[in-house]
């Protein structure tokens, strides 16, 4: 038994100490996730990496020319961080770099390569602590298993706040979609359920109501965002349908036959229709307001005869209305704000920096579901100055899609398929005071290789300021009840 | 001992023979690791497994992977029956105290034996048996000593909870309660209050934890659990009898005959002749899956009746063999269309494994995909091995290295896949890919866009030209044939009996679309064309006798074509 322990204890030490006999290369790890030179909140989870094909790794976190910790791993789970170390780190870090050296080694070598060092930059401002996503397998119609989930992004907890499973009956497992959060409010929320239990559910803290939006001209709404108020929820109303590409890497086109906008008053229980955006000839999508509430922003294209054949030529391009929340009515003048015909393309998921200065949006080459294009990039206009922002850092030569604004407007989350150009994961950016985004990152994962071998995307990643408090059961019952129907007003 | 050893070993080795042979014959349990839950070696599963909250399934997703190897899967499959058979004949002794209880025991794993033999029936079942026998005899166990008795049974209904299903924890309640009453000799205010607790401990499962209680009624050997219970309890009445007794005689028809009216009354609303069906559609699956065309071939070749659901795997295997155009008109169903398998959700398996092989040889990657996807998504439990195979591969052929390795790394971690992993990496190596072609949309319908697409897309792949020029022929497009024949067809290609035929009647029939561009005809063919004429166009023959006269046609397009009523486009 005492041989046994000392065993455990030199085992443990050999671990813990530090690694000689380095020889230095000229060139930096490549390590996965890319955590070189990104810039990250000192609020977030460990960024665990791994190094591919070695048999050992071994990494030292420097601040102030100290090393104030090391860890070790292997290719298969990468190093593991411990978190509370971590954190003091970034605390202590804040403002100011973190220098990382990576070695590795092989079995069968007795030296360590240590790699050129790479620096870690811990911002000034915080994150919020949540981001809330929906996973599903990447098919195109594929429903057995999905939920929202919420992540702890200060540490690695992943939480359901409401899967398809708990509604499943004899005729199987529905769709659950289209999560939206008040205000970055975790308790204020909705998704829509579909084909079981089909309806809109709006959480309200404690209050949770199953909805039908259907009325006489209105069919049940899709890509929800509620108003800075938490009055109104505005939705896009579209008939979808879809085509796939015999081969082409972006293997599916998707197409709305028909699109319209509409608005709902929670407090009412009323839909609101404007004339103008229920219009055949014109498609009208993904609506978003501006944090201050005074504008309503969307897409908009004209509608093409010949689909799916013609979809390439369907380009969105982004308008806005005024809103005035007393009477919910939209303004008269609607404006312009990127036009197709200026840059040739379809410009999608407008969405306004808390300081209601930035648009940022996808751009791609045609059509209304930027997910399928691998040439879609996420762009930024200076609502000021009317200026494009430089984000050629943001992108990849892979998807670049649905993203997001931290309530404090310094942080990014958008989701991208650069990873293996199938599966979506989230990344996380920094957006600088003086309007410079910085080099994104893989959302830190426990173990390095997760999002290599999760079969799941994330979808419509949302920051929320808390956890969610709504028990999943209490959701449970609310979807699973009859749902309460709605008035129009025109 | 030795007797006993050696009665366990023939029974042992007879067993394993027979799941052999018959994993061989019939391609039945043994052939279920294809669809056996997504088992690696890693954390992942069993994070799986702390999802779904399912020992037994864990245990059995991890022991069917074994079933890849036949011999070790009529192994497991042996073991499972012969533990069945120790634990009853243990626990009959328990129950009855006599130790003439070998032959009775032997019945219910005979049963057990029959019914693992039948794929439909989930190897899970079998172990929750195995599982059911274990803790009963463990809770018999328990009677000599009270205290140890009321420890052990919080240990049991502890287990249980987490290990079996909604309906299998009331027959066990159930089980369990009906032994305390026979072995306790307490009084019957004692027999209800345990009656109640046990009843009542299973209806908080039931509204507590299982939220989907009701559908497992519905599923289609849930009641077959009924059986055991029940056998159980015959064989309890029946084993008190003296076994040199004649009552004994009678014991074993008796328990054959209440097992028998379980498996009829379980299987009321069942059919066997649709089970039949699926287990046909099963043979002809894992022969697509291992590209062995001839014996898809053979097997229909032998089929009795010939039916819709086959003719698509005919269809295919003739293709891939570049035999289409001979099969043709030899069906003896007179399909108006080839039929391009399309896979709805929840279609079965088999449906949607045919519509992936099918798609991929017409050229339709990203549909092919999609399908491999739905193959997982469509079964509630999701993450089949076939499911990740057939993605690895498809996307090893077009190259989507990163993709690949993806799937390839997950099946890495499995342990029966390392071969087939080594042999895609070896393609991803030296760049064994397909050509990626133009751009053309799939649209789910109509069918003959796609064929047209498909043979568009890449003219060199024989698999999209047969499959169109065949449906043109008979849809009867007689013209669009023509046209695609003068567009793509060199003049000197040695051209299929089929399409000569058609092009030489085209040719007699001044077809538009033909016209200034001539082909390769055999003399024979020509030869034949004109005995055919002769008598088509002999007036004097009435229409029975002309049919009559050209039956050596029939298998000919003209037959086809002309004999018909309907007409030519």
């Amino acid at each position: 038994m005492r041989k046994f322990i000392i065993c455990i204890f030199g085992i443990i030490l050999f671990a813990c100490s530090k690694v000689d006999n380095r020889v230095k290369i000229n060139q930096q790890p490549s390590i996965f996730p890319d955590y070189i030179g990104v810039t990250m909140p000192q609020n977030i989870a460990p960024p665990t990496f791994t190094v591919k094909n070695v048999d050992k790794i071994y990494a030292e976190f420097i601040f102030n020319g100290e090393i104030q910790f090391s860890c070790t791993g292997n290719s298969k789970r990468g190093i593991s961080i411990p978190i509370r170390k971590w954190e003091n780190l970034a605390k202590k870090a804040k403002n100011s770099i973190i220098t990382v050296v990576v070695c590795t080694k092989e079995n069968d070598e007795d030296f360590w390569k240590e790699y050129l060092s790479f620096n870690i930059s811990i911002a000034n401002e915080l994150i919020d602590g949540y981001i809330t996503y929906r996973l599903i397998k990447p098919g195109y119609e594929l429903w057995d298993r999905m939920g929202i989930y919420q992540r702890n992004i200060t540490n690695y907890d992943e939480k359901a706040i409401f899967e398809n499973r708990q509604q499943e009956s004899k005729n199987g497992r529905g769709c659950i979609n289209c999560h939206s959060f008040c205000e970055y409010n975790a308790d204020t929320f909705m998704f829509h359920a579909r084909f079981i239990n089909p309806g809109t559910t709006i959480a309200i803290n404690d209050e949770i109501k199953h909805l039908d939006l259907k009325t006489e001209i209105t069919q049940n709404g899709t890509y929800p965002k509620w108003h800075p108020s938490a009055r109104y929820i505005a939705y896009a109303l579209c008939s979808t349908s879809q085509a796939f590409h015999v081969y082409n890497p972006n293997r599916i086109s998707v197409y709305d036959t028909k699109s319209d906008l509409m608005i709902y008053d929670v407090q009412k229980k009323e839909v609101i229709v404007d004339n103008r955006f229920v219009n055949s000839s014109q498609l009208e999508t993904f609506p978003s307001w501006s944090p201050d509430g005074k504008w309503l922003y969307f897409s908009s294209a004209m509608q093409v005869g010949n689909l799916p054949h013609d979809n390439d030529k369907i380009k969105y391009g982004i308008y806005r209305v005024s809103f005035n929340q007393e009477t919910a009515n939209l303004g008269d003048s609607i404006e312009c704000i990127i036009s197709p015909d200026s840059t040739n393309k379809t410009q999608l998921f407008a969405r306004i920096s808390p300081d209601n200065r930035y648009l940022l949006y996808t751009e791609a080459d045609y059509g209304t579901f930027p997910i399928w294009h691998h040439e879609a990039d996420l762009k930024m206009l200076d609502l000021e100055s009317r200026q494009n922002v430089d984000t050629k850092i943001l992108n990849s030569p892979s998807v670049e899609s649905y993203h997001s604004w931290s309530s404090n407007g310094r942080w990014i989350v958008f989701s991208s398929r650069r990873t293996d150009r199938l599966y979506t994961r989230l990344y996380l950016a920094y957006f600088d005071e003086n309007g410079h985004f910085h080099k994104p990152f893989l959302l830190p994962q426990k173990s390095a290789n997760f999002d290599f071998e999760r079969m799941y995307s994330y979808n419509i990643p949302e920051f929320t300021k808390g956890a969610t408090k709504i028990p999943s059961y209490k959701i449970e019952k609310a979807v699973k009840s009859q749902p309460i129907s709605s008035k129009l007003r025109k | 001992m030795q007797q006993k050893i050696s009665e366990y070993t023939f029974l042992t080795l007879i067993s394993t023979a027979f799941f052999f042979i018959w994993g061989i014959l019939f391609s039945g349990h043994i052939n279920a690791w294809y669809w056996a839950n997504f088992f690696t070696t890693d954390i992942s599963f069993f994070n799986y497994f702390l999802k779904e909250r399912d020992l037994l399934q864990y245990i059995a997703s991890f022991l069917v992977l074994f079933f890849k190897w036949n011999w070790i899967g009529a192994f497991i499959l042996t073991s499972s029956v012969i533990c069945i058979y120790l634990l009853t004949r243990r626990l009959l002794r328990k129950l009855t105290f006599s130790s003439n209880t070998n032959i009775i025991s032997i019945i219910p794993c005979i049963t057990l034996f029959a019914l693992q033999i039948h794929r439909a029936f989930p190897f899970r079942k079998t172990l929750f048996i195995v599982c059911f026998l274990l803790f009963l005899l463990i809770f018999i166990w328990s009677f000599k000593n009270s205290r140890l008795h009321v420890f052990i049974s919080i240990i049991l209904l502890i287990l249980s909870l987490w290990i079996f299903d909604g309906v299998e924890k009331v027959y066990f309640y159930t089980v369990c309660l009906i032994t305390e009453i026979l072995l306790s000799k307490k009084s019957l205010k004692y027999y209800l209050s345990t009656a109640f607790a046990i009843f009542d401990i299973s209806f908080i499962v039931f509204f507590f934890q299982e939220k989907d209680f009701l559908p497992h009624f519905k599923e289609p050997f849930a009641l077959q659990l009924i059986i055991f219970p029940i056998f159980i309890i015959t064989l309890l009445f029946l084993s008190k009898t003296n076994f040199k007794n004649i009552k004994i005689v009678l014991c074993i028809p008796v328990s054959i005959l209440i097992c028998f009216l379980c498996f009829l009354f379980e299987t009321k609303n069942y059919s066997f002749e649709e089970q039949q069906q699926y287990e046909k559609l099963f043979c002809y699956n894992k022969a697509v899956i291992s590209n062995d065309y001839n014996e898809i071939i053979n097997l229909a070749e032998n089929e009795k009746q010939k039916t819709t659901e086959l003719f698509p795997f005919v269809v295919y295997a003739h293709a891939q063999q570049g035999n289409l155009t001979e099969f043709l008109f030899q069906y003896p169903i007179n399909s108006k269309t080839l039929f391009l398998p399309y896979a709805l959700p929840n279609s079965p398996v088999q449906t949607t494994t045919l519509a992936i092989f099918f798609n991929r040889a017409l050229g339709f990657q990203n549909e092919a995909i999609h399908q491999a996807f739905s193959l997982s998504a469509n079964h509630i439990n999701g993450d089949e091995m076939l499911s990740a195979y057939l993605l690895a591969k498809l996307q090893t052929e077009r190259g989507d290295s990163l993709l690949a390795e993806k799937y390839l790394h997950l099946m890495s971690k499995t342990i029966v896949n390392n071969s087939f992993v080594q042999e895609q990496r070896a393609k991803l190596q030296n760049k064994e890919f397909l050509i990626p072609t133009d751009s053309l949309l799939y649209v789910d319908s109509p069918q003959l866009n796609n064929l047209m697409s498909a043979f568009i897309c890449n003219p060199r792949n024989q698999f999209a030209r047969d499959m169109l020029l065949c449906t043109l022929l008979q849809q009867r497009e007689y013209n669009l044939f023509c046209g695609f024949c003068t567009r793509y067809i060199d003049s000197n290609e040695v051209l299929p009996t089929l399409y000569q035929e058609a092009l030489l009647m085209a040719q007699n029939m001044g077809i538009s679309t033909i016209k200034g561009k001539s082909f390769n005809i055999d003399e024979q063919i020509l030869h034949r064309w004109q005995e055919f004429v002769k008598i088509f166009n002999n007036t004097q023959l009435d229409n029975r006798s002309r049919q009559i006269a050209l039956r050596p046609f029939r298998y000919t397009w003209w037959y086809y074509c002309l004999m018909s009523s309907e007409k030519i486009n």
